[in-house]
């Protein structure tokens, strides 16, 4: 079964449409990479995946029913969102911070205070952040808040991950760590929808992506048939080339 | 290391706060113009019973009730606007509400409809500054702005209202304005809104605890954010306008104690609300007090009281 499908999905915002009849499948155990250029509607595209953003045509199912027809609470124990800024209007301690992540849980009763206790310490392994659990949040660097916000995310424990540019801030050492803790939930039965810019990385972890371009229109499919030099030069009206190592592809843009 | 129960140091500051709340009440009841000795009270003296239960006991509930409605509707109207410093002082919400009292004080209707008349002007305000931040989809900072300017705008025609009226009017809306707790009927109906409020208050605190995150965040966690946004926007707005019929526009209660109850206690609303209330209650109770007795028989307006503390407290825990 599909976990989150999209029926001829129209999203246009300010009179500008950013998808056009988009028909996508997303199952357990697959990794989605979405590549767009800037304002290309890769953010409202996620956002409506999640039920935030009400499409303009069509519809999302998430495990077969419409999300116009589930509750906030119910999609929320199905999928969580990793937003694309970090947002911290109230001074809090990183544990409290975190602990959110269980409400749709504990709102629920499916859950129990030393499961919530668990699982935060378990995220913040994952993250490196158990050293930081009584700061204030508002004293965390760039890249420890989104550590944060990631622990947040993996507390909530959903089936279906969106990943709005999940590795802004990270160094590279946690851009790999977070990134293969995120293949690890693919192989158990979860599925992961990324937003990214690196290509590369995109080349790593995706089985599957998704670009959008400027008009509109859309390619979506296996890591193999869509990424291509032709689909990348249309999307970022940039030359592009690669070398192929090792079975490896690694993308450049063409610097003139 | 479960945080999800009070901590040994939280009980302490809570313990606290509850102390500080009985002796600023025993202390308001007690001192003033007239002290009142515990001695002659015991020997059944008409005179001190008199004015401890005709004048300063409700008097005090006054204050009392006053400051906890300011220091929740503070707690509520930053969660609103996902912002550290909104108040319903600086926002104008206060000044909404002032402003309607002010309109049906210069036409002669009679106080029975101020309640009715404050809650329209705070909600028209609140509606106005959410309608107004629309076009930049209602960013904090853009609320906070707006607030501010429609609180100068809401200042401008209350002076033009003074200036129109007449002189007996005047010192009594001066009065009405910086704080006026003279009133000496008990004040039941908003001692029964402030209970209500605190038990609507407790009942969605776990949504409270999320919106924390913003009204975005807390949707994507399964919060049904718009419709505890509704509740909360009603809420504030009408303890405002309780808070403003009670004791006119006092400042700094409702940015200053939400401020501390957050920095001692984090955002955990179950405990923070009922903190904010006993906390904003006993400030309003104590500036009350000294308001009565330092320049006594002369009275001064409670708000420059509150201004004169609130001001150096507020700037020295912003400097932290």
């Amino acid at each position: 079964m599909n976990l989150l499908e999209t029926q001829q999905l129209v999203l246009k915002r300010d009179n500008r449409t950013l998808c056009q009849q988009l028909d996508l499948s997303i199952k357990p155990n697959q990794i989605w990479g979405i590549l767009g250029a800037n304002g290309s509607g890769k953010t409202t595209l996620l956002h409506s995946f999640m039920g935030l953003n009400a499409p303009t045509q069509g519809d999302v199912l998430l495990q077969g029913q419409s999300l116009s027809k589930l509750s906030t609470i119910a999609i929320a124990r199905t999928s969580g969102l990793l937003f694309q800024e970090t947002y911290l209007p109230f001074e809090q301690t990183v544990w409290d911070y975190c602990r959110a992540g269980r409400y749709p849980h504990q709102v629920s009763h499916l859950t129990n205070p030393q499961q919530d206790e668990l699982l935060i310490q378990e995220a913040f392994t994952q993250v490196t952040l158990n050293h930081l659990a009584h700061r204030n949040v508002h004293t965390l660097s760039g890249g420890e808040k989104r550590r944060l916000m990631i622990a947040k995310l993996l507390v909530q424990q959903p089936k279906l991950y969106l990943l709005d540019e999940p590795t802004n801030h990270l160094d590279v050492h946690h851009q790999i760590l977070i990134l293969n803790h995120f293949r690890q939930l693919a192989r158990k039965h979860c599925a992961i929808v990324m937003v990214m810019h690196d290509i590369n990385l995109i080349e790593r972890y995706c089985d599957h992506v998704l670009l959008l371009f400027a008009d509109g229109s859309h390619q979506a499919g296996a890591l193999r048939a869509v990424v291509t030099t032709d689909h990348l030069e249309k999307m970022y009206q940039q030359p592009m080339t690669y070398l192929s190592h090792h079975n490896m592809v690694y993308w450049f843009p063409k610097i003139f | 290391m479960s945080k999800l129960n009070p901590t040994v140091n939280q009980q302490f500051i809570i313990l606290s706060v509850l102390l500080f709340a009985i002796t600023t009440i025993v202390l308001s009841l007690f001192k003033g113009s007239t002290s009142i000795p515990i001695k002659q009270l015991l020997f059944n003296s008409h005179e001190f019973q008199h004015i401890l239960l005709d004048l300063r006991l409700p008097r005090t509930m006054n204050a009392f009730i006053c400051g906890g409605l300011l220091a929740m509707s503070g707690m509520l109207m930053q969660l609103l606007l996902e912002n550290p410093l909104a108040d319903p002082y600086a926002l104008g919400v206060s000044g909404g509400a002032a402003l309607v009292i002010l309109l049906l004080m210069l036409i002669g209707l009679s106080p029975s409809w101020w309640l009715l008349g404050a809650w329209s002007g705070s909600l028209l305000t609140m509606a106005l500054i959410s309608l107004l931040a629309r076009r930049h989809r209602w960013q904090p900072t853009s609320l906070l702005l707006i607030g501010i300017a429609l609180a100068c705008c809401f200042s401008a025609a209350i002076t033009i209202i003074l200036l129109l009226s007449s002189a007996s009017d005047f010192r009594s809306m001066i009065f009405f304005l910086s704080g006026d707790l003279t009133e000496t009927n008990y004040p039941w109906a908003s001692g029964i809104l402030l209970l209500l409020g605190l038990y609507i208050c407790h009942r969605f605190s776990p949504g409270m605890d999320i919106l924390t995150h913003g009204q975005l965040e807390a949707q994507a966690l399964g919060l049904a954010s718009r419709q505890l946004r509704r509740i909360l926007f009603l809420l504030s707005s009408l303890f405002t306008a309780a808070a403003v019929i009670q004791a006119g526009c006092i400042g700094f209660i409702g940015m200053l104690v939400p401020h501390i109850a957050r920095k001692l206690l984090g955002n955990h609303h179950r405990i923070t609300i009922p903190f904010a209330m006993l906390l904003g209650g006993s400030l309003v109770t104590l500036a009350d007090t000294l308001a009565r007795s330092l320049f006594s028989p002369n009275e001064l307006p409670i708000g420059v009281i509150l201004a004169l503390i609130g001001a150096p407290i507020f700037i020295a825990l912003l400097q932290k």
